[in-house]
């Protein structure tokens, strides 16, 4: 997997490289997530994330920097164990982008494996997003994320670890078909096995088809909160 | 075969009287200067050729060392107490490895306790005397005695649903334990 990423990365350099143009954003992604059991088998994850665009610009070019509020999102999601180690939810959020809202039904599966000194999650999900004025967006998506304790064989309370997340993206829409590919190496403190700090980078590559590619650097700083 | 039965009958009362606890675990990296020296001793004189890693490990049973290290292709644990006396030494074997009628023992008290099992890691686990734990390491043939015990770890389903159990055999296949495993939180590797 690490292999096949390494290679995927370097094709997109050298097609970002070939296809020239390539502009860039970056900021602060702060984001509250909590997670409440109801019942056995029932969770229900609300989550509030805010997008802070602090830089942009082309590489090799200008660059401007600014602080401009880009959004707010607030998700509901309920999920359900359809396993030892797996879980099937659904879910919506509601996108603010100044004065316009967006939304969004997801849909998803989750299957943890914990393995030794290592934990990772696939996550398969699609989501379909609606806004007025705009032609609705189909998404497909498959995340890997893993988490590795950095003291021991598993992240105890008050230990550190480091969670990397790699997802792909395909972006559907009558208008046009697009790729996404985000990956993300996160620090994180478990102050409890219910309550974890995360703070860490979130790359995202997008606009494939166009004639050039958008690079995002998002700062995340998060916040999960289980009860 | 009405032994085995008799075996399974007191397992099964002795479970039930038990119930499962939950099993509470933390584990710590140990620097080499944290390992008290009796433990460091003992491994010292094992013929292990593979890097040793050790931890802290604190638990209902208390606070212990422990020592990891892959030895001929079989991962092993070698558990201390705070004072480095030896308590007993683990190696994660095969179902096939356990005797036949264990494994028939085993699997009475499976098919008794629960609808559906599915095991995912078993240890063999050896205690008794230091020299004779030594021994065990070194594959010499020993006349001493040592008990074995054999800790499962399961996948079950049961009327409870699915759980993760981790249940302590004897080597006549009577339990001595049994707890259940809480998967730890996930909620930030999925949302």
């Amino acid at each position: 997997m690490t292999r096949l990423t390494s290679i995927l990365i370097l094709f997109l350099l050298f097609s970002i490289e070939s296809r020239g143009q390539h502009s860039w954003r970056s900021g602060l992604v702060p984001q509250i997530n909590a997670n409440y059991k109801l019942g056995k088998s029932w969770k229900i994850n609300a989550k509030t994330e805010n997008r802070i665009r602090l830089a942009s610009g082309t590489f090799g070019k200008e660059k401007t920097t600014e602080y401009q509020y880009e959004r707010t999102d607030l998700s509901l999601i309920i999920s359900y164990k359809t396993g030892l180690n797996t879980n099937a939810a659904i879910g919506q959020l509601i996108r603010f982008r100044g004065e316009k809202i967006l939304h969004r039904s997801i849909q998803q599966f989750s299957v943890v494996q914990r393995l030794s000194g290592l934990k990772l999650a696939h996550r398969f999900s699609t989501d379909q997003t609606w806004a007025k004025e705009e032609k609705p967006v189909y998404r497909f998506r498959y995340r890997l994320a893993s988490e590795f304790p950095l003291n021991g064989q598993k992240t105890d309370p008050r230990e550190f670890y480091i969670k990397l997340s790699n997802e792909y993206l395909y972006i559907s829409s009558f208008a046009f078909d697009d790729f996404e590919i985000r990956l993300s190496p996160i620090l994180g403190y478990a102050l409890t096995n219910n309550n974890k700090l995360e703070v860490g980078l979130d790359y995202r590559i997008d606009s494939f088809r166009l004639t050039y590619n958008r690079s995002s650097f998002w700062t995340r700083v998060s916040w999960y909160v289980s009860f | 075969m009405r032994l085995s039965f008799l075996i399974s009958l007191i397992s099964l009362g002795f479970l039930s009287s038990l119930g499962a606890q939950v099993k509470f675990e933390r584990e710590y990296r140990l620097d080499r200067e944290e390992i008290p020296k009796p433990a460091l001793q003992f491994i010292e004189a094992c013929p292990f050729e593979n890097r040793i890693k050790w931890y802290g490990e604190e638990s209902q049973e208390g606070k212990s060392v422990e020592a990891k290290t892959k030895h001929l292709g079989r991962k092993y644990s070698i558990e201390f107490d705070t004072s480095g006396q030896i308590q007993d030494v683990e190696a994660i074997v095969d179902w096939e490895e356990l005797p036949k009628s264990l494994q028939e023992k085993i699997q009475a008290c499976f098919d008794s306790s629960f609808e559906k099992v599915r095991i995912k890691k078993i240890q063999q686990q050896w205690t008794g005397q230091e020299e004779n734990l030594l021994q065990v390491l070194q594959q010499k043939p020993t006349k001493s005695t040592y008990e074995i015990k054999y800790e499962i770890v399961i996948k079950a389903r049961s009327e409870d649903g699915k759980n993760l159990y981790e249940m302590l055999f004897s080597d006549q296949g009577e339990v001595l334990r049994k707890d259940l495993i809480q998967p730890d939180n996930s909620d930030n590797l999925i949302y």
